[in-house]
């Protein structure tokens, strides 16, 4: 009876972390349930739709190196297999931006997918630029919207410089990403 | 006289019968754990097995391409010494049709690197998923085998006129009849059977969340009487959800209540602040949100 009792508690606790993380997510409390995600993850690692909250949680709230296991996770529908194309291109795009804006490595040759993320977006923008001499920071245009425009530049530390994307609409600062 | 071989006997009886409730369950709670890695291990294993197999298939791929032109360095050299030892007629054409023969195998494996990405594609992530969770959160509404449009018609029904009761403070034009019943609705079932098991559910707990997810489905379904109405609702609820005051504002605009909605969004950015207002009220007065 109490093994049952404590079965059934465990299915429950287990049901109440999936709903808490979707109603977060539904109010668009990404970090918490990014967080939540994080630590409940080992034993929801077979549930595919709890991995893709728990990445388009950690996306939305800039947590993108988190996308990494989800990214290998997400493989046994086709729905799973399309997030995780779109994962990994973002987190490739990250990775690859970062590069160059600190060791100055040459985009320009790249051609691979993009994604409507802003950091899709600044990458494309910033890999179609020519060679150039580092500068201390660049601004884009969005191709699609003029108001907006998108400044990226390295925020440099003794230990660790950070890539900053700043988004601006008619010079009021909407949001701003950190990555490293 | 007390027989003390007796009563040592009663006693290890005793103390076996005592311990086997315990071991009964501790041999119950292993053989259940068991089960249960048993069953969460399956899945992992698999993959960890096709890991290893691909893992294997790759170092044999890469074993066998080193082999090849370990192959083609050995053919090579023993050619070569060959050509030393042995005075050949033809020793250069050998080596030559050797090396022709050896070349594209190599070739080949390393093309697809340079051919790779030559199309720009645009990924957009799937949320299907969250239509399935959100399904999943609704197990104890069963909508039997009535008609679903008819129920669509007949649960939303009171809540409009609740709204338009409200409405009076606001004062906005007069609310439409909401559901159209026409041919196209065939296409709209699931959509509208979902929202239904949601306004069931949103009855029940009173969530914003809930209101708003409605809002924001009907909004998509051009059904801006009904987005405006769960609107309303959620901002009565919760007057900080800046989603629901967007939307809010959006379907005024698509109700033709423009001056309406600047004049919410306005109020509503004077008290929040809201970036994403401030640029909803730019496009509605400069007519790019129409």
């Amino acid at each position: 009876m109490k093994l049952i009792l404590f079965i059934l508690l465990s299915i429950n606790i287990y049901a109440s972390t999936k709903q808490n993380m979707f109603n977060l997510y539904q109010n668009k409390k990404y970090e918490d349930v990014c967080k939540i995600g994080f630590d409940n993850f080992r034993q929801n690692k077979s549930d595919e739709e709890f991995i893709s909250i728990y990445a388009f949680a950690c996306l939305y709230s800039d947590y993108i190196d988190r996308l990494a296991i989800p990214v290998a996770m997400l493989k046994f529908s086709s729905e799973s297999r399309a997030n995780s194309a779109y994962f990994s291109v973002i987190l490739m795009q990250k990775k690859l931006l970062y590069h160059a804006m600190v060791d100055g490595y040459d985009l320009s040759s790249m051609d691979i997918p993009t994604t409507d993320y802003v950091l899709s977006k600044v990458f494309d923008l910033y890999s179609k630029l020519p060679k150039h001499t580092p500068r201390a920071f660049y601004l884009f245009e969005d191709p699609n919207n003029k108001k907006l425009t998108y400044k990226l530049y390295l925020s440099k530390s003794d230990r660790l410089n950070k890539m900053v994307i700043e988004e601006f609409y008619d010079t009021i600062t909407i949001k701003r990403h950190v990555y490293w | 006289m007390i027989n003390v071989n007796e009563l040592e006997a009663k006693w290890l009886k005793y103390k076996i019968k005592s311990f086997i409730p315990h071991i009964v369950i501790l041999v119950s709670i292993l053989i259940i754990s068991a089960v249960f890695i048993l069953f969460n291990t399956k899945s992992v294993q698999n993959n960890t097995v096709n890991n290893t197999i691909e893992m294997h298939s790759n170092e044999k791929l890469k074993r066998e391409s080193k082999e090849e032109t370990s192959a083609v360095n050995v053919e090579e050299k023993i050619i070569l010494e060959q050509k030393k030892i042995i005075p050949n007629p033809q020793p250069k054409t050998v080596i030559k049709e050797s090396i022709e023969v050896q070349q594209p195998i190599v070739q080949k494996k390393l093309e697809p690197t340079h051919n790779y990405n030559t199309q720009q594609n645009r990924l957009s992530p799937s949320l299907d998923f969250m239509a399935k969770l959100q399904g999943d959160t609704l197990p104890y509404f069963d909508t039997g085998s009535q008609d679903r449009v008819t129920e669509v018609t007949t649960k939303v029904a009171p809540t409009k006129i609740e709204i338009q009761k409200t409405q009076r403070r606001v004062t906005v034009a007069p609310i439409q009849p909401i559901v159209k019943k026409s041919s196209i609705q065939i296409d709209r079932q699931n959509t509208h059977d979902d929202i239904s098991q949601v306004i069931k559910r949103f009855k029940k707990n009173n969530n914003p969340a809930l209101s708003l997810f409605i809002a924001k489905k009907y909004y998509q379904l051009g059904e801006y009487h009904q987005s405006y109405n769960y609107s309303l609702m959620t901002n009565e609820i919760d007057n900080d959800i800046e989603a629901s005051w967007i939307i809010f504002t959006k379907s005024l605009v698509k109700l033709n209540e423009k001056s309406m909605a600047i004049e919410t969004l306005k109020k509503y950015i004077s008290h929040s602040n809201s970036h994403r207002a401030k640029i909803l009220l730019d496009d509605i007065t400069s007519g790019k949100f129409k």
